[in-house]
């Protein structure tokens, strides 16, 4: 692999771009809500990109590649049944809770909405899956640079660790909002040629058709039985275990992208933000499914058992230097964004739901805003650290599927719960958020002792967070009928029979959000028809 | 005219398009010129496409809009 100094000089650029943000941003930090929300004020086309540049992580970019070399356009139901419906069920019903309750964070919601103990169980979990889903991120950048650029595994995470933590402790939310708007273009500009090079070598889609195995290129017509299709998953647990619980439970739960949507500057603002957000996922699997399609057809001796390789050695083959530099650049974005994102949800969840909240509450705000800087360094830390026991596990994919199924997947039925049923009561939700994550713990040991078996990882995934979601769902209405509801005047604005519909939003109608909404999913559905 | 807002309220928007812009324009520039005057060997894996020329100029035409559009937001 020739990497020339135009290489590095483009890569160079780069870093001082992301550093340079940074540090014209740290005057405008001065209270801790500019540093954990940035003060509300940024426009919805900004938080939309960062929406979805926080979850271009590793997993995103280099994941789906491999997926899409292994299991063929089956990945793309990780975008149109796994994200776009929850992106749009988010914006249109849930943010108006989320915003209008001025809550700095997820777990802040759950206290408003149940009790302090709720918040707590959500805030220690939440920490904790953030900070490894970190480290997997500097790992797999890690990776790529070893192989690319031979840079030694050390040098290359204290390097990109070491960038993160310098533009999130100056530029707090903003910076790291800024900095994956401008991550977005760059994946995308980045990683373009590659499909548009790989479509033209490979003698474009029908080409393409007539190099892949059977049924590749369909996304619906192999679901009918698990036997038919390589993810050895049928429709049913595709529709309920992704499409339902996984995906309601990251895009509507997960405080690292709902983050994005609180900076912005107004409720519709607030809402379009994962509108907007959907457009490019919805889009995305041209950029990612497609190049692994295109490994498999043009490149399969070098794929050989190497599928999380697939995006860089695609990259080895089609792009020269110059290009190749670009190439680099987005891939070191991607694992940027992924971790500056995880690291801003960290320090605010830490400060706000943890220190504050347990260790020392009525402090002035400019220490609250210290202790969310000495998190920053913190969390950096720990996530280096993680990154090396990462290192130690061979399938990363597997790992990140099995945390969302232990934590995302129960807490979407107690929002589902809380938000819309009023009699749900705080130890309610409380003991069946305890329950449904026991559940998918219990759940996880009979599939290691094989009591338990599923054709492959991804199916037990699946159950798993279906199993989670309903004992969470199921304990929580039971005990609810047991236990007393909080009175109905605390709770205005966090229920949805509760709460006032927005009536007039002073927005043209092309601008609302239940317009973008319908004609979105209109065209996932459409592009659903089109890929059968 | 140019309303320039000056004491730097916290928090206030910093238009995102200037760095957008700069950096596109910068790799772009780069590219053309690497692609006019650099080796054309290495485009055999390209498909013998001057890639880094194509897609430089691209990537300059999206730095300028970015940079044009940001001039226009501030007026």
């Amino acid at each position: 692999m020739k990497v020339h100094v135009v290489d590095y000089l483009i890569i160079a650029i780069y870093f001082i771009f992301v550093l340079g943000v940074g540090f014209a941003l740290r005057k405008r930090v001065r209270t801790s809500e500019d540093f954990f929300l940035s003060g509300r004020s940024i426009p919805s086309w900004i938080t939309g990109l960062a929406f979805m540049a926080a979850n271009l992580g590793a997993l995103e970019v280099m994941g789906m590649v491999a997926n899409g070399a292994k299991y063929g356009m089956l990945t793309n139901h990780f975008y149109w049944i796994g994200a776009i419906p929850a992106m749009l069920f988010v914006g249109i019903f849930m943010m108006p809770f989320y915003y209008g309750s001025r809550v700095k964070s997820v777990p802040e919601y759950l206290k408003l909405r149940f009790n302090e103990a709720t918040r707590g169980v959500n805030a220690i979990s939440f920490a904790i899956l953030t900070v490894l889903m970190s480290g997997i991120n500097i790992y797999a950048m890690a990776l790529v640079f070893k192989l690319m650029l031979n840079w030694s595994m050390d040098m290359s995470i204290i390097l990109s660790a070491g960038v993160v933590l310098v533009y999130i402790f100056f530029g707090g939310l903003t910076s790291s909002i800024y900095n994956e708007v401008l991550q977005f273009f760059l994946i995308v500009l980045g990683l373009l040629p590659l499909a548009i090079l790989g479509l033209m070598n490979a003698g474009g889609f029908s080409g393409l058709a007539a190099r892949l195995p059977e049924g590749f290129l369909h996304t619906w017509s192999t679901l009918a039985k698990a036997s038919h299709n390589p993810m050895g998953i049928e429709w049913m647990g595709m529709v309920m275990g992704l499409g339902f619980v996984l995906s309601f439970g990251y895009w509507c739960t997960d405080y690292l992208v709902i983050q994005r949507a609180l900076a912005a500057r107004d409720m519709t603002a607030a809402r379009n933000t994962p509108l907007i957000a959907a457009v490019p996922k919805m889009l995305f699997p041209f950029l990612v499914t497609l190049p692994g399609l295109l490994a498999v057809a043009l490149i399969p001796k070098a794929l050989e058992g190497n599928y999380n390789l697939a995006l860089p050695l695609m990259l080895q083959r089609y792009y020269p230097s110059g290009l190749l530099g670009v190439g680099l650049t987005a891939l070191l974005a991607s694992f940027m964004s992924g971790m500056a994102g995880n690291v801003t949800a960290f320090n605010t969840v830490w400060t706000y739901d943890i220190y504050q909240s347990y260790i020392r509450p009525r402090a002035t705000d400019q220490h609250y805003l210290w202790m969310g800087k000495m998190t920053t360094i913190v969390g950096v830390l720990i996530s280096v650290a993680t990154a090396y026991i990462v290192m130690r596990f061979s399938n990363l994919m597997d790992y990140m599927q099995l945390l969302f199924s232990f934590f995302n997947a129960p807490l979407f039925a107690t929002f589902l719960l809380g938000m819309f049923w009023k009699r749900a009561t705080p130890w309610g939700a409380f003991s069946g958020l305890v329950s449904g994550t026991l559940a998918a713990v219990g759940h996880y040991l009979l599939t290691v002792i094989e009591v338990l078996q599923y054709p492959s990882e991804m199916a037990g995934n699946f159950y798993r967070a279906i199993y989670a979601w309903s004992i969470c769902f199921g304990v929580t209405i039971v005990v609810s009928f047991f236990t007393k509801p909080r009175k109905e005047k605390e709770l205005v604005g966090l229920v949805y029979s509760l709460t006032p519909r927005i009536r007039r939003e002073g927005v043209p109608w092309y601008k609302r959000p239940l317009f973008l909404a319908i004609v979105i999913g209109a065209l996932t559905i459409i592009l659903n028809i089109i890929f059968w | 005219m140019r309303k320039e807002k000056k004491g730097e309220q916290p928090g206030r928007f910093l238009d995102v398009r200037i760095p957008i812009g700069l950096i596109f324009t910068l790799f772009g520039s780069i590219m053309v010129v690497y692609g006019l005057w650099g080796s054309k060997e290495i485009y055999h894996r390209s498909l013998n496409i001057n890639i880094n020329l194509w897609w430089g100029l691209l990537f300059l035409l999206f730095g300028g809009v970015m940079l044009i559009l940001s001039r226009r937001g501030s007026s």
